[in-house]
């Protein structure tokens, strides 16, 4: 090998130190790029010019690898699918939950207690006409505090509602662009060019996704990627994204197709399960105890009241209107707001309390699906407890398999700041060792042109 | 462990350990804030059903102890209401006695007899008494109880009827909170206003014999006022220990109520200073972090 094989083999070190600094340079560029993975420059030595001892090639860079673990990656998106649907959860019920708090909460318990007690003030004194006034009173305030807890909880159903609209929407967006990046990915692929960036970038969209949704993810030789949904739907094939339509449905909601077919219920992962979970099984599950507990209220109050006789002998009437079971606690209304509508006497004689106390008895009786009033309303509260505690738990659980998985994530596929400065200045001396190497062969060139001169 | 530190990493703990102290720094300040350890129904749900419980418990109780104190007041209206009708009976015991000496002249007994039909007037009053505009002896009937009417053979009408009212004053438990005018001033074992309407009227005819007769309905009357009065008297006896029950009861709650889901104010205030030792740490243990780097020594 002569003075100009060892040229070539200090130019191909300044290339391959040049490209593995580049590589450096880029990874401590992207330190703080969400989803980024580190890439190393693989040195490898070059093929021999000669067969003769000390005869060598040179280095060169093999390829550029992305540090990436797929089953990582997989991990943290079904992590994810859990954490997402977990929060979505806690923040569909919480303000619910508010609404049964001792302190600022809406009061129902306090209510019915408040209309029970105006009317035992009432049974000491029947014909008094501000204790009368007093029991309406109180019977309205109650009547408003189960609107005012329908409609919390309504409004919550219908706001659920709203962000499962939007969310169908990000979906739709979020599979577009993948599939997008799968025909770019596989275009590269076949053109033998570099993919790291844009894989990075649908892990990324993935990422995302898997906050929205739960999905099944299947590989193509050519690097594209399917997705499916639990039940094999598809969302992803190819460069098609199968985009998620939304339809009203009986329930005043909408459900979520997939290619005609209603996925709503399969739906088991990432906050629109949340949504959804929240929308369609837990918040309606409350309506129901609140309807029954205001119809059946209502009604035993008004059979009790038409079994008596108003403060001026007259039988009595209805005291609550409640159109219907369904939508009691939103719809029931005072049938009257005439303080002698109330029918304390069970003789006929207004100063008679006999139906009074007959109709007070409802407060320590089973009226309510078994219960007694208060006891449903207890129940209400031991259960929307219970969902958001359970929710708290799984929440915080997943939070923390999560943060791992993240951790290990970030230990194999981040950069490492102080690993990056070692390469920069490793690189960098071998850079100045391969010039200075080129500055010896200038030399040595120099002496032998010269040799047998003067 | 983890086999690479990189820069992601430590800020993923950094901020992952400054999140979890600042959430149980946090818990501790609503646990002190409200000195309650169940602040939503998810903090424990059985405690906060339970508490729920408690709390309308408490409001039952409440009110019983409200519908006692609407009861001492009309009862104890009732009670010197009948206190005043001795009086008045006695009153009238007296008038009869002297009118049914012999000695008494007719003018002398006409005048008695005009003090008698003054006793009877008050004693209408008497049995008209209201309390919060309600006739408390009219039975369960409005308006007044009793009218002056001379058709009748004890000089007035009745308008009230035998109705009672109960009223609950504890969980089960209820009280009979009035007696009817009839069978107090118009008892067939001893009427008030038989008796006095007889003596006004054997005394105006001038009739010794007659309101000597009187003079032993008015005895017999009394006897039966007083037994009427024991009512009153035992009723208001029960209202007050009753009373004392409730308060016991409304104090065994209230302590419940704290067992229940009130804080534990020590050691909430010790997790809270412990929360904000480790925060300082963390914040401290990051900042020195951060600047470490090997770019610092790299020349």
């Amino acid at each position: 090998m002569g003075l100009f094989g060892i040229l070539s083999i200090a130019d191909q070190s300044l290339a391959a130190q040049q490209t593995a600094l580049t590589v450096t340079s880029n990874n401590i560029a992207n330190v703080n790029t969400p989803g980024y993975s580190r890439r190393v420059a693989q040195l490898a030595e070059q093929a021999p010019f000669s067969t003769q001892a000390g005869g060598g090639g040179g280095v060169q860079v093999a390829n550029v690898t992305a540090v990436r673990d797929a089953v990582l990656e997989i991990r943290v998106q079904q992590e994810t699918q859990t954490q997402s649907k977990l929060t979505s959860l806690q923040q569909q019920l919480g303000p619910v939950e508010a609404l049964f708090s001792e302190q600022g909460g809406a009061g129902l318990g306090t209510a019915i207690d408040n209309f029970f007690s105006a009317l035992q003030q009432l049974s000491t004194d029947p014909s008094s006409g501000a204790q009368r006034q007093a029991a309406i009173t109180a019977a309205q305030t109650m009547t408003q505090t189960f609107q005012q807890v329908s409609r919390g909880i309504s409004q919550q159903i219908s706001g659920a509602d709203q962000e499962v609209v939007q969310q169908v929407g990000q979906v739709n967006n979020l599979t577009t662009q993948i599939a997008q990046l799968n025909g770019q990915i596989a275009d590269l692929q076949n053109a033998q060019q570099d993919t790291a960036s844009l894989v990075d970038q649908r892990t990324n969209l993935m990422g995302q996704l898997s906050g929205l949704m739960d999905f099944n993810v299947s590989s193509a030789s050519n690097g594209q990627l399917t997705l499916t949904t639990s039940q094999g739907q598809a969302l992803v094939v190819g460069t098609d994204a199968h985009t998620l339509t939304l339809a009203p449905n009986g329930a005043g909601t909408h459900d979520i197709y997939d290619d005609g077919t209603d996925i709503t219920a399969t739906i088991s992962g990432g906050a629109l399960a949340g949504m959804i979970t929240a929308r369609d099984q837990n918040l309606p599950g409350m309506n129901t105890q609140l309807d029954q507990l205001a119809a059946s209220l209502s009604n035993s109050v008004n059979t009790q009241n038409a079994a008596g006789f108003d403060a001026s002998g007259n039988p009595g009437g209805n005291l609550f209107t409640v159109p219907g079971a369904t939508g009691a606690a939103a719809t029931m209304s005072l049938s009257t707001t005439d303080p002698n509508a109330i029918a304390a006497s069970g003789t006929g004689s207004p100063g008679d309390n006999t139906n009074l106390l007959t109709m007070l008895g409802l407060q320590n009786q089973p009226i309510a699906g078994g219960l007694k009033p208060d006891d449903a309303y207890a129940a209400m509260i031991s259960h929307i407890g219970s969902l958001l505690q359970g929710a708290n738990t799984q929440q915080q659980a997943s939070q923390t398999v999560l943060s791992q998985l993240q951790n290990q994530r970030a230990s194999y596929s981040g950069v490492s700041m102080d690993e990056e400065s070692v390469h920069l200045t490793q690189f960098q001396q071998a850079y100045q060792a391969a010039a200075r190497v080129v500055g010896v062969v200038n030399t040595l060139t120099d002496l032998a042109i010269n040799l047998g001169k003067d | 462990m983890y086999s690479r530190i990189t820069t992601e990493l430590v800020n993923r703990n950094l901020l992952d350990s400054l999140n979890q102290t600042q959430q149980s720094q946090t818990t501790a300040m609503t646990q002190v804030e409200t000195q309650r350890r169940v602040n939503v129904p998810s903090d424990d749900p059985v405690a906060a059903a339970l508490s729920s419980g408690n709390q309308s418990q408490a409001a039952q109780i409440t009110q019983f102890l409200q519908n006692i104190n609407s009861l001492n007041g009309q009862l104890q209206v009732g009670d010197s209401a009948l206190s005043s009708a001795t009086t008045l009976m006695n009153r009238a015991l007296t008038l009869g006695t002297q009118g049914a000496t012999g000695t008494l002249s007719a003018t002398d007994r006409a005048d008695l007899g005009q003090e008698v039909g003054q006793v009877l007037d008050e004693m209408v009053n008497v049995a008209n008494t209201t309390f919060n505009g309600t006739y408390v002896f009219a039975g369960t009937a409005a308006g007044p109880a009793y009218t002056a009417n001379n058709a009748q053979p004890d000089g007035v009408l009745y308008n009230g009827n035998n109705g009672t009212n109960q009223v609950q004053i504890a969980p089960g438990a209820a009280v009979t909170i009035n007696q009817p005018g009839s069978q107090i001033f118009q008892n067939g074992a001893g009427s008030i206003f038989q008796s006095l309407n007889d003596l006004k009227n054997a005394l105006n005819s001038n009739d010794p014999a007659g309101a000597q007769t009187a003079v032993g309905e008015l005895s017999g009357a009394i006897k039966q006022l007083s037994q009427q009065r024991v009512f009153y008297g035992s009723t208001l006896n029960r209202l007050s220990s009753t009373q004392t029950f409730l308060s016991n009861e409304q104090q065994n709650l209230t302590q419940q109520e704290t067992t229940l889901v009130g804080s534990d104010l020590a050691s909430a205030l010790t997790q809270l200073s412990a929360a904000q030792t480790a925060r300082t740490a963390i914040l401290t243990a990051g900042g020195h972090l951060s600047q470490l780097s090997l770019l610092n020594y790299l020349q």
